[in-house]
C-alpha cells in the first residue's frame, strides 16, 4: 500500500498513463489503454469517461511543450484549430452528461468500434499520403473540426483518431505537424470538458 | 496515470518526429486498437457479467 491505496493498481495506473500519453501524441487510440483500465479499477463508465481527461490532459500538454521546444509546433494554426474544436467539446460534454450512465458503457463499445472503423479504412492511406503540403484550413475544414470537438467532448475514445485523419486528409498537414497540433488543441478541448465533468461531480 | 503520460506524451511526441514515424505510427495504432477489442470481447461476450 502506497498512501492509501493498493501497490499493483498504482503501477498499473501509471503504466496505463505511459501507454495512454505515447498513444495520444505519436498515433491517437490512447484512451483504448485509459478507459478500460479505469473501469478496471473499480470505475463506472460515465466516471471513467470524465476522470480519463486528466491522463488526456496532461500528456497532451507534456507532448505539445515537447515539440514547441523543437520548434516543430505551428502555433497560429493550432490556436485556430483549437478554437473550433473547443467550442464542440463544451457541447459534446454536455451532451455527455445528459446521456444515462447505463448507457455510457454501450456508448465506449460504439465509440471504439468507429475508431476501428476508421482506422482500417482510412488512417493507413492518410499515414502514407500526409506530406508537407499547402495548408486548407477553410470553413469546410473549422466546420470539421467543430464535429470532431463535440465527439471529444463527449467522449475522447476514437475522437482524436478522427481529428488525425481531418489534420492529414483534409487540411494538408504532415504526420509530425498533425501530431503536434492535435496535442495543443486537446489541451484546451480536454481542459473545457474536464471543467463541465467537474462542476457535475463526475471527476473521480 | 496522469505522471505516466506525460512521460509518454513526450516519449510519443520524440516518436513523432523521427524519421521512422510513418512505418511505426500504424502498427502502434493497430496494437492499441486490437487490444482494446479483445478487452470489449472479454468484457461483453465471454464473461458480460
Amino acid at each position: 500500500m502506497i498512501a492509501g491505496y493498493d501497490t499493483l493498481d498504482l503501477l498499473l495506473g501509471l503504466a496505463a498513463g505511459l501507454a495512454c500519453g505515447f498513444l495520444n501524441t505519436a498515433a491517437s487510440s490512447g484512451s483504448v489503454v485509459s478507459l478500460p483500465i479505469m473501469i478496471f479499477l473499480g470505475l463506472d463508465a460515465a466516471s471513467a469517461n470524465a476522470t480519463n481527461r486528466l491522463p488526456v490532459l496532461v500528456g497532451a500538454a507534456a507532448g505539445a511543450l515537447d515539440f514547441a521546444g523543437r520548434k516543430a509546433m505551428p502555433w497560429r494554426l493550432a490556436f485556430r484549430i483549437a478554437l473550433p474544436t473547443t467550442a464542440g467539446s463544451l457541447i459534446g460534454a454536455g451532451i455527455a452528461e445528459l446521456v444515462p450512465r447505463r448507457d455510457m458503457g454501450l456508448v465506449v463499445t460504439a465509440a471504439v468500434l468507429v475508431a476501428m472503423l476508421l482506422l482500417f479504412k482510412n488512417i493507413k492511406k492518410a499515414i502514407e499520403q500526409a506530406q508537407d503540403q499547402p495548408i486548407r484550413l477553410g470553413a469546410r475544414e473549422l466546420a470539421l473540426f467543430f464535429g470532431t470537438g463535440i465527439w471529444l467532448g463527449f467522449i475522447v475514445l476514437g475522437g482524436a483518431t478522427c481529428m488525425l485523419l481531418i489534420l492529414t486528409l483534409a487540411v494538408g498537414f504532415d504526420l509530425p505537424r498533425a501530431n503536434a497540433v492535435r496535442a495543443a488543441a486537446l489541451v484546451p478541448v480536454t481542459l473545457v470538458s474536464m471543467g463541465v465533468f467537474v462542476a457535475s461531480g463526475d471527476i473521480n | 496515470m496522469s505522471l505516466g503520460s506525460i512521460a509518454g506524451g513526450i516519449l510519443g511526441a520524440r516518436l513523432s518526429l523521427s524519421a521512422a514515424a510513418k512505418r511505426y505510427v500504424f502498427v502502434v495504432l493497430v496494437v492499441a486498437i486490437s487490444a482494446e477489442l479483445l478487452q470489449l470481447a472479454w468484457h461483453y461476450v465471454v464473461n458480460p457479467s
